[in-house]
């Protein structure tokens, strides 16, 4: 075993397979791909996505996800505030008795 | 790197030493669990204050404690662990953990989409990029965060995007 792929076991379980859940989702993504890849043959447009370049996309969808959290709570944000503020503005009318 | 790392564990004098320094620990050390949060619990408690906003920082906390369940139960000797994506490109792994010598190990891997793959960057100036098994075995971490994530965190389908009932 060279130093490099000494050093990366010892660094880093990625390098085995030790991934909760890794040999079913591993199954259920070779199938999935299996059925993808039928499908495209059929319709007769391959096509192929690199582990690069599904993480890639993976780590946008996270940033879209993140995004769009922040951005719902700041409208909820502003709503909330404005409903505070509206209702300390709110004056009740005396009370008669 | 260190501020990155700051962003989600906080301030850390161990964070500023190498990968691969020990840092001599002075005191016994105590019995070690990894953390047994209820992401469920947390993000309720988060998400339930109308109005206090969210940071993107504790959004990257809360998915870190799903990205360091990803790898299975932590050994008797690992403090903490972190795995979350950073930014669209960037994802980072820390690990802390003692030898037989009580001596406290920091590791910290930092992962960069880059266009040529997935450049991993360790301590001591060690690059390399993603090959074979490990890269996919990456892959399947990513997709096994997001996944998650998605789900627990933002509430949302992760294929469709659509909210979750």
């Amino acid at each position: 075993m060279s130093e490099k792929e000494l050093g990366a076991v010892s660094l880093h379980p990625c390098t085995s397979p030790h991934l909760m859940g890794y040999e079913q989702l591993r199954e259920e993504q070779v199938s999935r791909e299996l059925v993808s890849d039928a499908m495209n043959v059929e319709k007769g447009n391959e096509t192929i996505v690199s582990p690069e370049q599904q993480i890639r996309e993976l780590g946008v969808r996270i940033a879209s996800l993140r995004d769009g959290k922040l951005h719902r709570e700041a409208q909820a944000r502003e709503v909330g505030v404005a409903a505070v503020a509206s209702a300390d503005a709110y004056e009740p009318l005396p009370i008669r008795l | 790197m260190k501020k990155a790392l700051e962003l989600v564990v906080g301030p850390s004098d161990e964070i500023a030493q190498s990968a691969n320094e020990p840092k001599v620990q002075h005191s016994k050390p105590r019995a070690h669990k990894p953390r047994q949060i209820d992401i469920a619990k947390a993000s309720r408690q988060l998400f339930s204050r109308p109005l206090k906003q969210l940071s993107e920082r504790q959004l990257i906390q809360l998915e870190s404690e799903i990205g360091s369940q990803l790898f299975g139960e932590w050994p008797e000797t690992v403090i903490r662990r972190e795995f979350f994506n950073l930014d669209p490109s960037t994802w980072v792994w820390h690990e802390e953990s003692y030898d037989e010598q009580k001596q406290i190990h920091t590791s910290t891997i930092r992962y960069e989409v880059q266009p040529q793959g997935i450049l991993k960057a360790q301590g001591g100036a060690r690059y390399s990029y993603l090959e074979g098994q490990e890269l996919d075995n990456f892959l399947v971490a990513v997709q096994l965060y997001y996944e998650r994530i998605s789900r627990e965190i933002y509430k949302r389908h992760p294929e469709t995007g659509s909210p979750l009932l």
